[in-house]
């Protein structure tokens, strides 16, 4: 596969991604003179501007224009024009980044386009509803939903296999999948969850060591020591702390014992090389020593190995120090070891806060401390550190030599529960909402759990079905709690509960309480959209659903179903009012772990870790620090309602001393993250947060068309297509050493297969070259200053991230669409469809006249006809 | 839910199973009489796929012959396995034309993942329509599945890669995954050596009384009915594109319940290795060593004959730190020439066949029925790329016996474009499958067993 594209073409047009095109080959024919001006008008223009990217090996966007090339056929090709005129008559191609058309240009094309026969309309088509596929719950949703269901503490779907992803997102329909073996899980889930919100979580009955947590030894750490099986595994820490989830089983008192360790670093100043000699010369002294002694045992006529005969270590008799030499020792000892804070924090709360001090032999005192402290059932933050190491100007001030860490959590082991709570689980009083053991109250009991499962009001028929269980349990012997039990995990097992479906509108037997005004019926009244037959609401409470699942990712609240079942839900203030309390909630967070993590591909994070070899400073606990800016930055965008465009360019960020320190971002100590003011100059917007930064480079070193890519997939919206198959990737053996990046890229550049797209990408990325692959200002590259000066296709030059920014900010509308794509794509569970785009421009229109509010994008997707509606099956286009 | 249960029905219950013959763990401490009787061991079957593809001339055997022994000094690539020249075939010239673009542009590695056991030429898609084929190994689970408790299992020691675009416009379902029960239906492959364990031989503590025991048996049986209604229920009320979702649900209850009658029917089972820690190993050489240790236990006590085993998902970005190697596989494969890269390509293939090398020795060391496993079971360790991306002449190596139908020892050179399909037809008909012809096979692959 070495060939290389036919055409030698300057510039790369893509179409968005998120709206698939068709071709359908109708009978059309043109004129002589329409034939005349494709050859003369559009062509020219297509060759030039489209068929950089769109052609038959790299078709961007899914689209291969090439076939219209064709005079004689390409008016055949309607469909395919139809979408082309309308990127073109929105001005959404060539993408922005592109060498923008000439008026005349664009007018000739979508004046020959106009002309073409069997063109259905001239507009955008019209916005349809469309439809979400029944979409089983992902792991996130599972958890959560089982924890709003039953307050359980347990995070059962951490088991589950990942879920794959469409379009960017987890929450795809279409592509979460049911496999035997999850199902296998799904059954052992349900057993396991009933239990425990029926009887608990089953309590050992003497307290035991629950969990050895233990971080990684070092950042590459392949010496796993397993100890039983009870073993946990952390990230590593440079600082040496210590950090993770538990999830305790029952309120009560736990144990908390912290191993602490360290290494000295006597030999901290010498190098590899000449600790090697040193050890050589030992072994030397060790071999010459014990051929001495061999040579004195044989001369005595004892066996080698024996005690010598003067006693200490074999070379006369040893000295004892005298007090002043023991006391003076013991002071340098001291000295080398200063005193160090060591605290451990439970979900923030302190149980553990001490000081060590150096002593004679070890450096610092080894040993356990031990604390008791009381802790609600559940999943929950734990922390073990020495919070002045994360004021050291760099972490390898902690690292020795031989890159042992100087100081260190050693083991975390959680002992107990001691005095666990006798209560029955804060689960059981959900569920046994009824006291005696009468088929009415099972009856109470299984329709309110059920209802609230599944979701939606159940029929008697489910209803029935699942009685029947407690009665088999009843029949067998079991206790009332067991066969509600029994019921229950039948219930965590069903269909019902593990997909989210909506019922097909046609076979909707229900009428909906319908009282005006309400958003639908506006939508349905606005006179531009006459309502279409083949759509309908989904039901209020199904829409109940659509919000929990879109804010939070867990199923609906008592509050919200209120709503739903009173028929208030689609009124205007009140939907807003809703969808207000649900962002505000803790859940709400979810925007920004599962929609904004995704979108800004956070997730992918460590998943291909910096090389510790170039990048020694970055340690697991740096790339967390790093996600937990960009997550906290989100968060106060969603919180602080701010516009969109911060997203771009915002004066502020979330920094704790380390990462301060990685940045040279000055006068921020400890490890807890503050809120910094910025200036702009170097930090600002998501484009300058370590996160993106890394992510968007190798392990090795930065690629600045990857980073290109990055700003126009994620930003813009316009993802270049791919290379073509085998393309080599650069050679990087002596880049700053012998060559710049910058000049490799360039020579790469000039293959004319290769230069098309990345004068797209990688000017961009060369904006952002003042960071290193792991986020790190610099100046340098090896030996060879950085330049981040580029020049756009359409002529736009500018300098560093700065420069770039100011660009994007001029690419205002681009980037707004694109986050309208991505949140109504999270949204609806669904990809995005060639009818969705009115309703993005419709969104996007509405965003702007609300400044780029964040919570405005949130209603206008909730408002939007897809998330209100569907379309009934077979009134698809 | 536990579905084994280990050592509580000794030979009593035993004896009372014997009516499914061929359905029995073949353990000789248990009933090595009865081995003899029935036969001889059934033949299993292990597919080991490696990603990325590999340096032909560092891999393929050099000579002129169509069928010739191994030479004594094997290439570079496969050097690890001089010593079990006899223990293996090379094949040269197998191909995979459903990997190929055929106008779909870029995306090779997504097309290599899900066209090696299915044939197909996969949809190219983020997701919402994915359409690859039903693979060899689930095709053939389909029809001897039922014998076991376990009609097929799909391992791994790489976590699939969650994100819609992975290759080109290529979903990731298609390089996560080789083994496709349907064509829209990956199954995705367990990486964790305890996970794989407990469903081996059962998550939790034994309920040893009898009567407890039939109980819970009895409760399980009613839950999985109770959730099947359901689902018929809802299967009247929704959509056809939701169906299609309902109908997976359903696959999946059916399955669990067919295992559950199999445990029943037959005995405990009593697993020769002890239950994994939970942690997934960091170090390939670990990781990949249990994973082996567990299929040749899931062989041994006959949970299952199928096995599909991901050395690494297609287009693997994993680093091999473990031999020194910091950067992303896939990126070195893409060296353009640069010796240095090309060398560090080649040592990772090398230090995957090191592992597979583990395979060999744990199946010739592991007692099954009157031989050994190696006697009874047919390997393919094999890339649905071969260099540069491309998708004929594939590097494909088996071992085993596969009950006579190996012939080992020796390396054969197929003609160019001979479906890797013909060796999926040899081997199913191997396993007592009758099928003529699969995918876009041409027929069955020859010069196996004869010379």
């Amino acid at each position: 596969m070495t060939q290389r594209f036919g055409a030698v073409l300057l510039v790369c047009a893509a179409i968005g991604t998120g709206f698939a095109t068709r071709t359908l080959n109708g009978q059309a024919q043109v004129s002589q003179a329409q034939a005349a001006e494709f050859q003369q008008d559009v062509l020219p223009v297509l060759a030039k501007s489209c068929l950089g990217c769109h052609n038959e090996k790299a078709q961007a966007g899914k689209l291969n224009l090439e076939p219209l090339r064709d005079p004689a056929t390409t008016a055949t090709h309607t469909a395919v024009w139809q979408s082309v005129l309308e990127k073109l008559s929105a001005g959404a191609m060539p993408p922005p980044t592109a060498k923008p058309l000439a008026d005349a240009e664009r007018a000739a094309v979508i004046g020959w386009i106009k002309k073409l026969p069997g063109l259905t309309a001239a507009t955008p088509s019209e916005p349809m509803a469309g439809r979400v596929t029944a979409r089983r719950l992902n792991r996130v949703e599972y958890n959560n939903t089982v924890r709003d269901l039953l307050g359980v503490a347990a995070r059962p779907a951490d088991e589950f296999p990942v879920d794959d992803s469409g379009y960017g997102f987890d929450n795809n329909g279409d592509v979460l999948s049911v496999s035997p073996m999850l199902m296998e899980k799904y059954m052992q889930a349900a057993e396991k969850i009933s239990r425990l919100a029926v009887y608990g979580e089953v309590v050992p009955p003497k307290p035991t060591r629950l969990v050895r947590l233990m971080n990684r030894r070092s950042q590459d750490a392949y010496d796993v020591l397993t100890e039983g099986n009870s073993g946990m595994y952390l990230p590593y820490s440079l600082r040496g702390a210590m950090y993770g989830n538990f999830t305790f089983p029952v309120d009560g008192e736990y144990e908390f014992r912290l191993r602490i360790a360290n290494f000295r670093g006597d030999d901290a100043d010498i190098t590899d090389e000449e600790r090697a000699r040193r050890a050589e010369e030992r072994r030397k002294l060790f071999e010459a020593r014990r051929l001495e002694r061999e040579k004195a045992a044989a001369a005595a006529g004892t066996p080698a190995g024996a005690a010598p005969a003067q006693g200490g270590r074999g070379f006369g008799p040893r000295r004892e120090p005298t007090p002043e030499e023991l006391k003076a020792r013991d002071e340098a000892a001291r000295k080398a070891a200063p005193p160090r804070k060591l605290i451990l924090t439970v979900d923030g709360a302190q149980v553990i806060s001490t000081v060590i001090e150096g002593t004679g032999t070890f450096g610092y005192s080894q040993g356990e401390f031990t604390e008791r402290a009381t802790v609600k059932a559940g999943e929950r933050f734990i922390r073990a550190s020495y919070p002045e190491l994360a004021d050291l100007d760099s972490p390898l001030q902690n690292i020795n030599p031989d890159m042992r860490r100087g100081l260190f959590v050693d083991y975390l082991d959680i002992v107990g529960p001691f005095n666990p709570s006798k209560e029955p689980p804060a689960s059981y009083k959900k569920i046994f909402i009824c006291n005696q053991q009468t088929p009415q109250c099972a009856k109470t009991i299984l329709s309110t759990l059920m209802e609230r499962a599944y979701r939606r009001p159940v029929t008697e028929d489910e209803l029935k079905s699942k009685l029947d269980l407690v009665a088999l349990a009843r029949k067998e012997g079991d206790t009332f709690q067991e066969g509600i039990r029994l019921a229950l995990q039948a219930i965590l097992a069903s269909p019902s509960f593990l997909f989210r479906v909506e019922a097909n509108p046609r076979l909707r037997a229900e009428v909906e309480p319908q009282k005006a005004p309400t958003v639908l019926a506006r939508m349905q009244s606005a006179p531009s959209r006459a309502p279409v037959a083949t759509e309908r609401p989904v039901s209020d409470i199904e829409l109940a659903s659509r919000l929990s699942y879109f804010l939070w990712a867990s199923m609906p609240d008592e509050e919200l179903m209120r709503a739903a079942k009173s028929g208030t839900l689609r009124q205007p203030a009140v939907l807003e009012a809703q969808v207000r309390r649900m962002m505000a909630d803790p859940k709400g967070y979810n925007l920004v772990e599962n929609w904004a993590a995704q979108w800004l591909q956070l997730r992918n994070l460590g998943r291909t870790k910096p090389d510790p070899k170039r990048f020694p400073t970055v340690d697991d606990e740096l790339l967390d620090s790093m996600r937990k800016e960009t997550s906290m930055f989100v968060d106060t965008i969603i919180k602080e309602d701010r516009s969109l465009l911060d997203f771009i360019d915002a004066p502020f960020t979330f920094v704790n001393g380390p990462l301060a320190r990685h940045y040279g971002i000055k006068g921020v100590d400890g490890e807890e993250f503050q809120r910094v003011t910025l200036d702009g100059e170097q930090r600002s917007g998501v484009l300058t947060q370590g996160a993106i930064l890394t992510v968007s480079s190798y392990p090795t070193r930065t690629s600045p068309p990857v980073r290109g890519k990055w700003v126009m997939e994620n930003l813009l919206g316009t993802p270049p297509p791919p290379p073509p198959d085998n393309v080599p990737s650069l050679n990087d053996a002596n880049i700053g050493t012998e060559v710049s990046l910058r000049e490799r890229l360039e020579q790469h550049r000039r293959d004319p297969s290769c230069s098309p797209c990345h004068m797209l990408m990688d000017p961009l990325g060369f904006g952002l070259e003042n960071y290193d692959a792991v986020g790190a200002w610099r100046t340098h590259d090896g030996k060879f200053p950085i330049e981040t000066a580029g020049t756009l296709p359409g002529g736009q030059t500018f300098t560093g991230s700065k420069g770039l920014k100011e660009i994007l900010k001029t690419k205002s509308d681009a980037f707004v669409h694109n986050v309208t794509e991505k949140m109504l794509t999270y949204g609806l569970g669904r990809g995005l469809e060639r009818f969705d785009r009115p309703t993005v421009e419709t969104i996007t229109r509405q965003l702007k006249a609300s400044d780029y509010r964040f919570s405005a994008l949130v209603m206008e997707v909730v408002k939007s006809r897809p998330f209100q509606m569907q379309t009934v099956e077979g009134a698809r286009p | 839910m536990n579905l084994i249960f280990k050592k509580q029905l000794p030979r009593r219950t035993f004896l009372r199973g014997m009516g499914t013959v061929m359905a029995l763990p073949l353990l000789d401490a248990m009933v090595p009489a009865f081995v003899k009787a029935a036969g001889a061991a059934p033949t299993r079957l292990a597919i080991l796929y490696f990603p990325n593809g590999v340096q032909m001339d560092t891999w393929a055997i050099k000579s002129d012959a169509q069928i010739a022994a191994l030479p004594e000094a094997l290439p570079r690539t496969l050097a690890p396995l001089t010593k079990y020249r006899n223990d293996i075939t090379v094949l040269n010239g197998l191909t995979v034309d459903g990997g190929r673009a055929h106008g779909d542009g870029p995306g090779d590695h997504g097309r290599a993942g899900a066209s090696y056991l299915t044939g197909a030429h996969p949809k190219k898609t983020f997701g919402k329509d994915l359409q690859a084929g039903v693979s060899m190994d689930q095709y053939a689970a389909s029809v001897i599945g039922s014998q076991t408790r376990f009609a097929s299992l799909e391992l791994g020691c790489e976590e699939g890669i969650q994100g819609g675009n992975c290759d080109n416009g290529y979903s990731c379902a298609y390089s996560n995954s080789i083994s496709w029960r349907t064509p829209s239906t990956p199954n995705p492959p367990e990486i964790r050596p305890r996970a794989v364990f407990e469903r081996l031989f059962g998550a939790g503590e034994i309920e040893r009384d009898p009567v407890k025991r039939a109980r819970k048996e009895k409760y399980q049986k009613s839950v999985l009915d109770s959730v099947l209604q359901d689902a018929k229920r809802l299967e009247n009320a929704v959509s056809v594109s939701d169906r299609r979702k309902l109908d997976e649900y359903l696959y999946a209850v059916r399955d669990i319940e067919t295992r559950i009658q199999k445990t029943e029917s037959e005995s405990a089972l009593d697993p020769e290795m002890d239950r994994p820690s939970p942690s997934v190993p960091e170090n390939y050489n670990e990781h990949t060593r249990i994973m082996f240790d567990l299929m040749a236990t899931a062989f041994q006590t006959d949970s299952t004959r199928i096995i599909t085993f991901l050395m690494a998902i297609e287009q693997s970005n994993r680093a091999y730190r473990e031999i020194g190697i910091a950067d992303s596989h896939h990126g070195l494969t893409h060296h353009g020439g640069d010796k240095e890269k090309i060398e560090k390509c080649i040592l990772i293939n090398q230090y995957q066949i090191e592992q597979f090398a583990y395979f060999i020795d744990k199946l010739k060391a592991t007692p099954d029925g009157d031989g050994t496993l190696f006697d009874h079971i047919m390997v393919n360790y094999g890339s649905g790329l071969s260099k540069d991306h491309d998708h004929d002449d594939l590097p494909t190596v088996i071992t085993g016996k596969g009950n006579g139908l190996f012939n080992l020892g020796r390396h054969v050179t197929y003609a160019t474009e001979t479906p890797l399909a013909n060796l999926h037809v040899a081997m199913m008909n191997k396993m007592g499958i009758p099928a003529e012809t699969f995918a876009d096979s041409t027929g069955k692959l020859g010069y196996l067993s004869d010379l």
